[in-house]
């Protein structure tokens, strides 16, 4: 109790400073006076009987001090001392604190930038209740077969049985439609089907309405939607009375149930939630599933528990869910997916810039320590502590490494925007990127480290002597101790490492992102444009009323100038979400009861192969003449030849859809074999495909169209072919792209991440030639005295100059070392990440070694030849 | 013999300020470093000055408290006072000190 009234009654005093040494002083005046009367009346002289008072008073100013002591906080004033000292002394080295301060800020900025970004996309909790609960699931083939990996209603309905109470499941899947707002042109929103457990899993309350009725997921039950907040500011203006009204839309019109809640983004951009109404028998894998736990269920149960209801679907449903297993995985990671490890391998080296920063700045301090040596000394010689001299230099040190942090988060902040606008707002989860509490306690955290580590290096080096050792050094000839010199041969080698893993790390990716970028995905991206419109499939019911105007489409856009094809897909190559389906299928002379396989199945129009420039490898590419009335006809990839049709001639081979035996009715020829393309993404293999050809297939309502064109850049076209668009249907929502486009956003993360660690490589190659330059350049200055006391005895310039480099390059060659096996390690953790690069690569380990070792030289010859130049004779004469 | 003059115990100055002002009623700090002179009759070695850090540490404590009055030379002074916190925490340490006093006695006075 009293320790805390003391520690108030101190903390206040702080306040009170002015006043309370006004009445000390008053007080001990008048107790002087009242001492000194009473000496005056034993018979002394007034000037005898006051210095009687102040000796029986005692000294003053040392009673004053003890006051104050004891008033105040005493670390409190010594702190506002030292600051004030620390300030005055770093404004006399303006160019030590700005190459300091900018150092740090650039460390700091860097690294917080990056750590605002992995906050935001990693650490940040979803907006979701006891988001941590949350997990997405998909099914995987135990045998390698391939599969979407999407979710059946069947195992909805055996993982809603079989789990429980623990866990609660629900269900979306991707649909699109086109919106006709009361006003304005036709807009394509993504719409979602959902499940019944969907709203009340993530657990959001719709900001209107109450969602939907359970009689909406009753089959044959009405339809309804709900809108996303985003959906009713942008297209309803936020009507407070939505509720009721009707949502139009191309494939007809259903009423608006409610607003979800402005954070509910599942699936990532949905706009329209729509009810969906489920076959409980129904196989057909085409859904998200998403599960949530009871808090502390543990993974290990729910995913044995998973794993038996697998085992009792696959001996139930043996074709299409035998050897079918599910996967699960924290939700968060499912939404952030590959950009994951894009954030953690650049997070890592900004990590490393950081320490390569600090290292700069303690050499820096380092430097600017052997100069002070005298004034610590001095400080010591009339009665500082070992402590005080301490505390002052780490408080230089930390008021250096506070004006780096402040720096660096003006640094940090308009990295961040400029990143955002560089593209990477188009990621998952980084639409903001916030600078909240974590962020701050982050850069704090590097504050403090950076302030306790860099700081230590001067107080070891000028706290830890004794006095009368240093009151003895000559400033001129000081050379620093041994200790001193091993400091900055470590500081050498650790800037060597760091840079060399730094550089490696860069080199990697960048030959990564380059196989990447020169990766054939199998068709030509140059001089194409594609767009996808959706054909509501009231209007283009009816036999041959979709294909005839598809065909007049075509037509009209072969006729813009410049045009030299056009094509049209079920799906599109490299478009997220859009990249095709799997069907079942068989061939030919496969035994009855042959295991369930599934490929890629893509419908396009005749000309397809030709228009995207897929090489046809055998037989030939759809024609004109495949036609309804014709045999039907199929083409498949080399991948599926090479999986399914290995020893045949593919060209003799029949395919057809479905279980069961070929039924000679349905059953195509194949025809041709073409050359794989990439679907999926640039870095993963084709899977097996087949294609049909429209006219002998079901239309699909999604029709992906791709223009070849001649002309130097395809965009020129884009206004003609949008305006022959709008004169076939207006109430189409489309955008024209070009090809390369969709290709190059498939790459956008790789792409920051690239770009991110090409410009720490070179930041982090800049800090290390300056660090050491500044380290060679103190060393050699430092032993100036030693080399003239050399050539005194006989060298030569030529061997002074060899025995500093051989110096220098010994640490250099030991820190190269260490950064080979650091560059190889790191490049280990991040082979996922890789594309056809292996972290050994000996060019890449062997340049990023070149250029660092390089780098390193140069920065040790500069100040080596200065030092090897230098005239002995008046240096020997100051000894 | 002259009893050679003793440096005041670590810690006790307190206690005797403290004692003082709930012995003497309000007193100024040069009035409790007589008042202290005159009990001690020269035994104790006391800087006058000691007793203001002292004196600032009991406020701290809440033990005593000041205001400012006149001396009797008709001047602005501080005067200390002891506070109901302060006598209740005399009472408890005059018990520890004697107790401390009676067994240290009783120690050096055993014969071996």
């Amino acid at each position: 109790m009293t320790g805390l009234r003391t520690l108030i009654a101190r903390a206040c005093a702080l306040f009170s400073r002015r006043r309370d040494e006004e009445g000390l002083a008053e007080e001990i005046a008048e107790h002087l006076e009242l001492l000194a009367i009473e000496y005056r009346r034993l018979g002394l002289p007034a000037a005898d009987a006051r210095a009687a008072a102040r000796r029986e008073f005692g000294g003053v100013d040392q009673i004053k001090e003890r006051v104050r002591d004891q008033r105040g906080f005493l670390w409190f004033d010594m702190l506002r001392r030292d600051i004030r000292y620390a300030v005055r002394s770093l404004s006399r080295a303006p160019v030590f604190t700005l190459a300091a301060v900018s150092t740090l800020a650039l460390g700091m900025g860097a690294t917080t930038a990056i750590f605002s970004v992995v906050n935001a996309a990693l650490l940040r909790p979803l907006p979701y209740p006891r988001s941590q609960d949350l997990w997405s699931v998909r099914t995987q083939f135990t045998d390698g077969r391939v599969t979407t990996g999407l979710v059946s209603p069947v195992e909805l309905r055996r993982l809603k049985d079989a789990a429980s109470p623990n866990v609660t499941v629900a269900l979306s899947t991707r649909q699109d439609l086109t919106l006709l707002p009361p006003d304005g042109e036709p807009r394509a929103v993504a719409a979602s089907g959902v499940d019944e457990g969907f709203f009340p899993l993530f657990g959001l309350a719709p900001v209107l309405g109450t969602g939907f009725p359970p009689e909406y997921f009753h089959r044959n039950g009405p339809t309804g939607a709900v809108i996303s907040t985003r959906l009713w500011h942008s297209a309803f203006a936020g009507d407070p009375n939505i509720v009721g009204k009707t949502l139009s839309l191309t494939t007809g019109d259903m009423p608006i149930l409610g607003v979800a809640a402005p954070e509910m983004d599942v699936p990532r951009g949905t706009d329209v939630w729509i009810n969906l109404q489920l076959n409980p028998q129904d196989t057909g894998h085409a859904l998200d599933g998403y599960l949530r736990m009871l808090p502390g269920t543990p993974p290990e149960m729910l995913r044995s528990r998973l794993g038996g209801v697998a085992m009792s679907l696959g001996r139930d449903y043996p074709g299409p869910e035998r050897n079918r297993a599910f996967v699960i995985e924290p939700f968060v990671n499912a939404m952030v997916g590959d950009l994951r490890p894009v954030l953690i391998i650049v997070f890592s080296a900004t990590a490393l810039l950081f320490i390569l920063a600090c290292v700069n700045v303690a050499n820096l301090l380092l430097a600017r320590a052997s100069r002070r040596s005298r004034e610590v000394a001095i400080r010591a010689a009339i009665g500082a502590s070992r402590m005080r001299i301490a505390t002052q230099l780490l408080t230089e040190s930390a008021v250096l490494a506070t004006i780096g942090t402040v720096a660096g988060l003006a640094v940090s902040y308009a990295a961040v925007r400029a990143l955002l606008r560089y593209g990477a707002s188009q990621l998952p989860r980084l639409q903001a990127v916030p600078f909240d509490t974590p962020v701050l306690l982050f850069a704090i955290a590097m504050l403090v480290v950076c302030a306790l580590g860099v700081g230590l290096v001067p107080v070891l080096q000028l706290a830890g002597r004794g006095i009368e050792q240093r009151l003895r050094e000559r400033a001129r000839t000081s050379g620093g101790t041994r200790a001193t010199h091993r400091a900055l041969r470590m500081m050498i080698a650790a800037e060597v490492a760091v840079a060399v893993t730094i550089v490696a790390g860069t080199g990697l990716l960048v030959r990564s992102f380059l196989n990447l970028q020169r990766n054939d995905p199998g068709f030509v991206s140059r001089g194409r444009l594609t767009f996808d419109v959706l054909l509501p499939f009231q209007k283009y019911r009816g036999p041959g009323v979709q294909s005839a105007w598809e065909q007049t489409l075509f037509t009209r856009l072969r006729h813009i100038h410049g045009v030299t094809a056009v094509a049209g897909s079920s799906d599109f190559p490299l478009l997220p979400g859009e990249s095709g389906s799997t069907s079942l299928f068989r061939l030919d002379g496969w035994p009855e009861g042959h295991e369930h396989v599934v490929a890629f199945m893509h419908v396009v129009s005749p000309a397809f192969f030709e228009t995207m420039g897929i090489r046809t490898l055998r037989g030939r590419a759809f024609a004109d003449y495949d036609r309804p009335s014709t045999a039907p006809v199929a083409v498949v990839n080399e991948s599926f030849v090479r999986t399914y049709l290995e020893g045949r001639d593919p060209l003799t081979a029949q395919i057809s859809l479905g279980l069961g035996r070929v039924d000679p009715t349905t059953s195509r020829a194949i025809v041709g074999v073409v050359d794989d393309v990439k679907y999926g993404s640039l870095w993963s293999s084709a899977d097996p495909a087949f294609y049909f050809v429209d006219n002998q297939s079901g239309n699909t309502f999604r029709l992906h169209v791709v223009v070849a064109t001649n002309l130097p850049d395809p965009r020129m076209a884009i206004p003609e072919v949008r305006a022959q668009v709008q004169m076939m249907d207006p109430q189409l929502a489309f955008t024209v792209e070009p090809v390369s486009g969709v290709v190059a956003a498939t790459l956008t993360r790789q792409k920051l991440g690239t770009t991110l660690m090409l410009l720490f490589g070179m930041v982090a190659l800049m800090l290390a030639a300056i660090g050491i330059y500044g380290i060679i350049a103190y060393s050699s200055a430092d032993r100036y005295s030693e080399i003239a006391t050399r050539m005194a005895l006989g060298a030569t310039r030529a061997n002074i100059f060899s025995l500093l480099v051989r110096q220098g390059l010994a640490v250099a060659a030991a820190g190269a070392a260490i950064g080979m096996g650091m560059a190889l390690g790191a490049g280990r953790l991040a082979s996922s990440w890789l594309y056809e690069v292996r972290p050994s690569d000996p060019w890449i380990l062997g340049s990023a070694l070149a250029v660092v070792v390089g780098v390193a030289v140069t920065a040790t010859l500069i100040p080596v030849g200065r030092a090897a130049r230098i005239d002995p004779a008046p240096l020997l004469r100051l000894e | 013999m002259r009893t050679p003059e003793a440096d005041v115990p670590y810690g006790t100055l307190d206690l005797i300020v403290l004692k003082t002002l709930d012995a003497m009623g309000p007193l100024h700090g040069y009035g409790i470093a007589r008042r202290i002179e005159q009990l001690a009759q020269g035994m104790l070695a006391l800087n006058q000055g000691t007793i203001y850090p002292a004196l600032l540490r009991l406020q701290q404590k809440g033990w005593i408290r000041s205001r400012w009055g006149t001396s009797e030379n008709n001047r602005r002074a501080r005067f200390y006072e002891i506070t109901r916190a302060g006598k209740n925490q005399l009472a408890v340490e005059t018990e520890i000190w004697e107790r401390a006093v009676s067994i240290m006695s009783r120690m050096l006075e055993a014969k071996s």
